[in-house]
């Protein structure tokens, strides 16, 4: 490898390049999906019980929580940033659901704790681009200040959600014999693919991810742009929030912690660059069903709990270090050619 | 002959401490090639950079149909017809041709979402017309940089630019693209829209201009039809007669034993064969122009950058240089292009940036880690007296000096680094005369001490004043090694711009 | 900074001030030392049990295990990286002390803990210039893998320390300081020391300062890097021995949010986060001023829980200050 410094690396010509960033671009996809069949053959062969439907869909519904917040983190390492307070988003958005249901009806709930969630997104976006500060940092601290306010807001106790068989039924209930979470995945999923790819919106979002520089001489509304994004990102954590809460049907201000990490993980799993520019919604999802899978296994074979930190962390170092290796590849075809 | 749609009039743009235009005039007319030339640091980029709303004008008046406009930023620009095409693109690597060309203007259907039969089908209607075959649908980043290019010039003309600047467009381009790029400008040419080009290849300016410009150290020198002049006279205009003129003492005595040796060095797009020796006690210069491969040669004989053929010998024995520190512990000192990206640490201070890496060989394992206060102070007080470095205090931040006395804090290095090769790059970039003077005369000197140095350099008069020899290179390859009386502005420009058309291919 | 020098006439030392000018000059230059005083004097004034010698003590106590970790993390910022991993180390570092402190002793015993310290440095390091991932997500991926191996080897249950003598380099006092202030200022002196009179010191602020240019000028920059990291793992793991021995217990998770309350004090201190700039000092001061910050609240009774928000906006208000004197400062480098 050569120094990276150098604006003229010499590069091998720009074919054969091309082919290895398009082998990439195939592997992206392909990849989770392989690892994901690995694992399901694997575990299906050492132990038939994680075959069973029961288990099937606890993974997927997992998978489900996780990939909604993934998708907003998808959003935002598209535009180039990253949000290290979904964790804390989701612990206040899902105390503030348990306790509006109480008062209120589901769907004023329901939009009521989107709203907040929102809202919340749109601050650390309107930090980040007002004060023009790495997007971790800000959030970083607004990751602490949240985790305070959902502590403060439930004073430390938990919050039982009783007599909302409804509200339950967000977790345990089937469409056409599909679990709820998941079809709220996919709607997630669609609607967020379309914003993303079908957009002039999401083609600003990659084109600030991609080139801020040159968004910035188009004429790019990028203030605007990464407010939105961010207050997307909560809003997909704030959903994250409701789903879990009608699962869990007890939550508490402690809520979410490392979901940041997870959320970065099925991201970057899912072929996403850290490098911004594009993202890929569906590899977020395939990465999801990938880490629930991951650690349903390990429940099933008793590995204590803590080992799947350990490998969530392995696998994420895993991710990066595959996306680094493209990111090279790309800057060297780029500047080979300059 | 037709209004002009653009009239730039007596623009100034101050910096501090640098007038960098002074009253420059310029009109534009549609269906006209404009080629504005002049040397580094003649007031070419300042002068872009005003017409496309990056910089405002100190002084002076845009007027466009009879209007006088203002450019707060870009975008007012580009919203009165003008495109700039940098040498860096504007482009978002990740999106797609068609996404490009419509960035921030794309074709929504009712829905609100993107019509892409629409918008594919109108940037291959506009590929079309620029004779290129690639999809709309291809990302940006699988695209060769002539096709990056094209990319640009297809954004501009599907907003219907009236005025497209171009900057040193031919720069990356091999011989088969800058026809087509030639070709395009002439069909840009007929549609009316006016181009101002801007280039040193003064043979690519006699093909395709219609009129030419000329700045000189920010100040209009003049504007002729292209017809009415010759390749000689615009050199005479770039260069001027007006330089302070003083005389540095060469007078080397080289030895007879080459200190470095380079041997058929070839770097893919960049260099192609290169051969030259250089002796102790003599200064090379290094002459050729952008895209000539000098920056790269340099670069590789510090190891930043690899060479794909070739041998690198110093002192008679093949050297294999991998990485800076490589070349530094072999004798090898580089004093970089860019001074702000490549060469100061703003952080720190004078004596910190002079002083970063000294060789500690004869210090004891333990005594390397830790720095020698006092011995430092005296060095730097030693260097500072000699290169005459104007700071108040050892201590004083790098950033608050001029950039004359950044740049002899910088050369402080080759003295401390105790190199006896010399690479030095751009060494009056940037700097004011006396300074210049300055360090013309501390290279001489550093010459007659012993050492082998190499001074590559777009100044040509600095080359002419202070080398003993001259390699020009130019499209990658030798195109003149001048001694003695040889080395004067005339030949060394003439072997400049020898070759400059057959480029890469 | 820079607008101050460039007025400067040839011999600033000779030259006599007026008192308003170093006033000024002092302002600009300390703004954290200041704003701490200030804030010291009117909680004084305001709050008796403040200015109560055991509480100010206290606070000295609390100051110190952020601070002794803030010192790696300024370094880690001003060489261009970040380490989001610290909470992790200083756990696994607690475990391993905790677990080995019965069988060989204390000073084997603290020897062994900074040791791994530095190997999880180390390890970041490489992870960071080898496999070339983002500082701030490689340290974060590492932290949950540092936690989780202090997990497996403790299967999960508290480590208690029993040893009395080595808990009292917790809770002691010498010289009538709390002993883990003591140990704060040794290690600031001693950084200071590393960063401002030895090699790689100086490779450390070039490197944050330009990596461009350090590479041009032969500086060795991945192992600056990896040094740079160990370091950071070094003090996070002396913070572990201070913390394990007030706490007489270790367990992985001891120090949670840990990441936040060092970069805060580094922040606060007016370490920059683009790298190159920032001083152990303004550091020392952040430390303290947060903890003051924490101390009051405590003192005014506002909840535990008011102190996670108290350290995301004081991150957030620091930020947002550098930001205010970018925007209003001179354009000296335009």
């Amino acid at each position: 490898m050569q120094t990276p410094m150098n604006p003229t690396v010499s590069a091998p010509q720009g074919k054969p390049l091309a082919s290895v960033l398009r082998f990439f671009q195939v592997f992206e996809s392909v990849g989770v999906l392989a690892m994901l069949l690995i694992v399901v053959v694997a575990m299906s062969i050492i132990n038939p019980v994680y075959l069973n439907l029961n288990n099937v869909v606890n993974i997927v519904i997992t998978a489900s929580i996780i990939s909604v917040v993934g998708m907003g983190m998808t959003m935002a390492v598209a535009m180039g940033g990253l949000d290290l307070s979904v964790g804390s988003i989701q612990a206040l958005t899902a105390c503030v659901a348990a306790s509006l249901l109480d008062t209120t009806n589901i769907p004023l709930t329901i939009v009521g704790t989107l709203l907040l969630g929102m809202l919340i997104g749109m601050l650390n976006g309107a930090i980040i681009s007002r004060l023009r500060v790495p997007a971790f940092v800000a959030t970083l601290g607004m990751m602490s200040i949240l985790r305070g306010a959902a502590l403060l807001f439930t004073d430390g106790q938990s919050i039982l959600i009783m007599g909302h068989d409804d509200f339950a039924r967000l977790n345990t209930g089937r469409l056409l014999g599909i679990p709820v979470p998941f079809i709220i995945a996919l709607i997630t999923l669609a609607a967020f693919y379309i914003l993303l790819k079908h957009t002039p919106f999401g083609r600003h979002v990659c084109a600030i991810g991609g080139n801020e520089n040159a968004a910035l001489a188009t004429g790019l509304k990028i203030g605007r742009t990464r407010v939105l994004v961010f207050g997307l990102v909560g809003l997909s954590a704030a959903l994250s929030g409701i789903m879990l809460s009608a699962q869990l049907l007890i939550v508490d201000g402690t809520l979410g912690t490392g979901l940041e990490l997870q959320a970065i993980a099925v991201t970057v799993l899912g072929g996403t660059s850290l490098a911004g520019g594009s993202g890929n919604l569906p590899g977020t999802l395939l990465g999801s069903l990938l880490v629930a899978a991951i650690s349903s296994a390990m429940n099933i074979l008793r590995v204590p709990p803590f080992y799947q930190y350990l490998a969530l962390g392995l696998l994420l170092i895993l991710a990066l270090a595959l996306d680094a290796l493209r990111r090279t590849l790309v800057k060297r075809a780029m500047m080979g050619e300059a | 002959m037709a209004e002009p749609i653009l009239i730039a009039k007596q623009i100034s743009k101050q910096f501090p401490g640098v007038l960098a235009l002074d009253n420059v005039d310029l009109e534009l007319f549609p269906g006209e090639v404009h080629a504005l030339v002049g040397e580094n640091g003649a007031g070419k980029s300042t002068l872009i950079k005003v017409l496309g709303g990056q910089y405002q004008p100190t002084s002076g008046t845009l007027v466009m149909k009879g209007e006088t406009v203002h450019f707060d930023n870009p975008m007012q620009s580009q919203a009165a017809g003008i495109s700039v095409i940098n040498q860096e693109f504007n482009l978002i690597p990740q999106l797609s041709i068609a996404e490009n060309i419509f960035l921030g203007r794309e074709i929504r259907r009712a829905t609100g979402l993107i019509d892409w039969k629409v918008m594919n089908a109108r940037a291959a209607s506009v590929l079309q017309e620029l004779g290129m075959s690639a999809s709309p649908r291809l990302r940006v980043e699988y695209l060769s940089v002539a096709d990056q290019q094209l990319v640009e010039v297809a954004k501009a003309l599907s907003q219907d630019f009236r005025i497209m600047i171009m900057d040193e467009p031919t720069a990356a381009l091999n011989s088969a693209e800058v026809e087509r790029l030639f070709s395009i400008i002439a069909s840009l040419r007929q549609r009316g829209v006016a181009v101002l080009y801007v280039s040193h290849r003064l043979s690519e300016i006699f093909r395709i201009a219609d009129r030419v410009t000329v700045l000189r150290d920010g100040r209009h020198v003049d504007t002729r039809p292209i017809k009415d002049t010759t390749e000689s006279d615009v050199i005479t205009m770039m260069l001027g007669r007006a330089l302070a003129d003083y005389t540095v003492e060469k007078g080397a005595s080289p030895d007879a034993k080459p200190a470095l040796s380079v041997r058929d060095v070839s770097i893919p797009k960049a260099l192609h064969g290169v051969s030259f020796d250089v002796h102790y006690g003599e200064v090379l210069g290094l002459a050729g122009l952008i895209g000539s491969g000098r920056s790269e040669l340099t670069r590789a004989l510090f190891g930043i950058q690899s060479i794909s053929a070739g041998a690198i010998e110093i002192d008679g024995s093949v050297v294999h240089l991998n990485n800076p520190m490589q070349a530094l512990r072999a004798g090898i000192f580089l004093l970089p292009e860019d001074r702000k990206i490549e060469g100061i640490f703003p952080d720190l201070s004078v004596l910190d940036n002079v002083l970063i890496k000294r060789p500690r060989e004869k210090d004891s394992a333990v005594a390397r880690q830790f720095l020698a206060g006092r011995a430092e102070r005296t060095q730097y007080q030693k260097i500072r007296d000699m290169l005459a470095i104007r700071a108040h205090t050892s201590a004083q931040l790098i950033s608050t000096l001029s950039g004359g006395n950044q740049q002899k804090a910088l050369l402080g290095r080759a003295l401390v680094s105790e190199a006896r090769i010399l690479l030095l790059n751009e060494p009056s970039r940037g700097v004011d005369v006396g300074t210049k003077v300055e360090i013309h005369e501390l290279i001489r000197h550093l010459a007659q001490e012993g050492c082998a140095v190499i001074v590559s350099s777009s100044d040509v008069p600095e080359l002419v004043k202070i080398s003993d020899r001259c390699l020009v290179l130019s499209g990658g390859q030798t195109t003149g090694l001048l001694e003695g009386t040889q080395v004067n502005e005339d030949n060394i420009l003439a072997c400049a711009v020898a070759h400059a058309k057959i480029g890469v291919s | 900074m820079s607008s101050t020098m460039t007025n400067v006439s040839e011999t600033p030392e000779a030259r006599p001030r007026s008192p308003l000018y170093w006033l000024r000059y002092s302002i600009t230059q300390y703004t954290i030392q200041w704003l701490l005083l200030i804030v010291v004097i009117i909680l004084s004034l305001a709050n008796t049990n403040f200015r109560q010698p055991a509480n100010l003590l206290s606070v000295l106590l609390q100051a110190s295990f952020a601070g002794i970790g803030a010192a790696g993390m300024t370094l880690i910022i001003i060489n261009g990286a970040f380490d989001l991993s610290v909470a992790g180390i200083l756990g696994l570092c607690g475990v391993v002390l905790g677990l080995v402190l019965p069988s060989i002793g204390i000073v084997p015993s603290i020897l062994l803990a900074l040791v791994v310290g530095v190997l999880l440095g180390v390890v970041n390091g490489l992870v960071v210039t080898k496999v070339r991932v983002p500082a701030f997500i490689a340290t974060l991926g590492m932290m949950y893998i540092y936690l989780a191996i202090g997990f497996i080897i403790t299967n999960g249950q508290v480590v208690p320390v029993t040893d009395a003598s080595f808990r009292s380099l917790g809770t002691g006092n010498l010289l009538g300081l709390p002993i883990p202030f003591l140990i704060m200022i040794v290690t600031y002196v001693v950084l200071y020391g590393v960063l401002n009179f030895t090699t790689y010191g100086r490779f450390i602020r070039a490197v944050g300062s330009n990596p461009t240019a350090s590479r041009v000028a032969g500086i060795p920059v991945d192992n600056v890097q990896i040094f740079a990291f160990a370091l950071v793992g070094l003090c996070t793991a002396l913070a572990g021995v201070a913390l394990t021995a007030y706490l007489s217990s270790a367990q992985p998770n001891m120090a949670t949010g840990y990441e936040l309350r060092v970069i805060a004090a580094a922040v606060v201190g007016g370490t920059s986060l683009k790298g190159g700039q920032g001083t152990l000092f303004g550091t020392f001061t952040g430390a303290l001023f947060f903890t003051v910050i924490n101390n009051a609240l405590n003192l005014f009774n506002v909840g535990a829980y008011w102190q996670y928000v108290a350290v995301g906006l004081i991150i957030i208000t620091a930020l947002g200050l550098e930001a205010l004197r970018h925007r209003f400062a001179p354009a000296s480098r335009g």
